[in-house]
């Protein structure tokens, strides 16, 4: 009666053991599309993906660079002012959203806008590459950001 | 394979599979008790699936058909998992491996005595024995499925650092992308030291969750392996949205401990000698 329990038990550790490890071995080793009720352990596998390194510089007819400060050029005095979705820049095309929001409110005209920037995966930061200038500058004189009115939290971009 | 033969059949106090189960079955409220409530998703198959776990999750908790409950209790998770996220797409709800660890440590327990102790199952089975003028029936049982619930826990840290164990991740970079991601927004070029801290903690954790899932069955390091793995946890708890993950584990690290030193401990606590309880 013991023999029989103990390879019992046996036997369903053992099928619960080969359930267990089969998932991660499928999938993170083999690279399998996982099964019906298997399990794998991937953490963050997924998170901190949609976040961005990004440096904006305007950069003047000598082609020299400045570095910008982000935060101002969208209008906000105190960082933690802005909408976490302004503060936190996504992917490539809200690093060019932004940009254009730059030149068009911040930037004088006849500076161009530079960007670089990289971007979070699961192979950590890479890098994005942008032909030329993001966007050239618009604003005026005497109609620079001190004559628009100061956002507010949470406010559009 | 006497070891074997020893590990397989061995019997002890069943305080260690009854505050698992407890453990288990707050959790699975904590994690499970909005998404399963009658009005997250209005419709008669996720009422039936509602009844059905809350019923024996009830159960399971209080420890009546504690074995039958928490098996039910994990039957529905299961069916969430493999029938409502594919079909109703419930994917937050059950496609996680905070829930997965979960669901997996409760189907495990209910191979285990887990009503032996701490439940209404002892109370009645001493009440009858009373009854009958019999001693108070020993509150021992077979253990042998404890370590499968042990095995899950190291099975999850082992290919949690496989998976870490790319360039990505080593490099510091991916602990830089959530702590940009969460806290910073933009890179803390500001923060001296900042990317070195990261990969210093890449390689922490890498190294603890690889070492981990071996060392945690030497009881005899306990002393330093659950305090580590405790600190671990509560930093994770309080800087990342690891939710009920934290909790689950404490409650799991439960597996390797002696189910001895358990009782004593308890007996030390409460000032009652185990032999009397």
């Amino acid at each position: 009666m013991a023999d029989v329990t103990f390879y019992g038990r046996l036997a369903v550790g053992g099928i619960i053991v080969a359930w267990m490890q089969w998932g991660p071995i499928a999938h993170q080793v083999m690279g399998q599309r996982i099964g019906w009720g298997m399990m794998t352990w991937r953490m963050y596998y997924g998170a901190a993906r949609d976040v961005c390194d990004v440096r904006y510089y305007s950069v003047d007819e000598a082609g020299n660079r400045t570095l910008i400060d982000r935060m101002e050029a969208l209008g906000y005095d105190d960082f933690w002012d802005a909408n976490k979705r302004i503060r936190r820049v996504a992917d490539r095309t809200h690093v060019e959203r932004q940009g254009r929001t730059i030149c068009r409110e911040y930037l004088p005209a006849g500076m161009a806008l530079e960007a670089v920037a990289r971007c979070g995966s699961y192979k950590g930061w890479v890098p994005e590459t942008f032909d030329g200038p993001l966007c050239h500058g618009s604003v005026r004189p005497g109609q620079d950001r001190s004559t628009r009115p100061p956002r507010r939290r949470g406010g559009e971009q | 394979m006497t070891w074997l033969r020893d590990r397989v059949m061995r019997e002890g106090p069943t305080d260690v599979v009854a505050l698992m189960r407890i453990g288990i079955a707050l959790l699975v409220w904590t994690r499970w008790g909005t998404q399963l409530a009658y009005y997250w998703r209005p419709g008669p198959e996720h009422w039936a699936l509602d009844t059905v776990f809350f019923l024996a999750s009830t159960a399971m908790l209080v420890g009546f058909w504690s074995r039958t409950s928490t098996f039910i209790t994990a039957l529905t998770l299961f069916v969430g998992w493999l029938h409502f996220y594919p079909e109703h797409g419930m994917k937050d709800e059950f496609e996680h491996h905070h829930t997965r660890i979960l669901m997996a440590a409760n189907l495990f327990l209910a191979l285990t005595p887990c009503g032996g102790s701490w439940s209404v199952d002892r109370w009645l089975a001493i009440r009858k024995a009373r009854a009958a003028g019999a001693a108070d029936p020993p509150n021992i049982g077979s253990l042998w499925a404890v370590d499968l619930i042990a095995l899950q826990v190291s099975t999850t840290y082992f290919w949690s650092a496989w998976d870490k164990s790319q360039w990505g991740f080593l490099s510091g970079e991916r602990i830089e992308n959530m702590l940009v991601h969460w806290y910073f927004f933009d890179y803390p070029y500001w923060i001296p030291g900042f990317h070195e801290a990261c990969v210093l903690g890449a390689w922490v954790t890498v190294a603890i969750e690889y070492t981990f899932p071996f060392i945690l069955f030497v009881p005899r390091w306990h002393k330093w392996t659950f305090p580590i793995g405790f600190l671990l946890h509560a930093v994770f708890f309080v800087v990342l949205p690891v939710g009920t993950f934290t909790c689950t584990m404490f409650v799991l690290y439960l597996a390797y401990l002696k189910p001895e030193v358990l009782r004593r401990g308890i007996a030390w606590c409460t000032d009652v000698e185990p032999a009397s309880r």
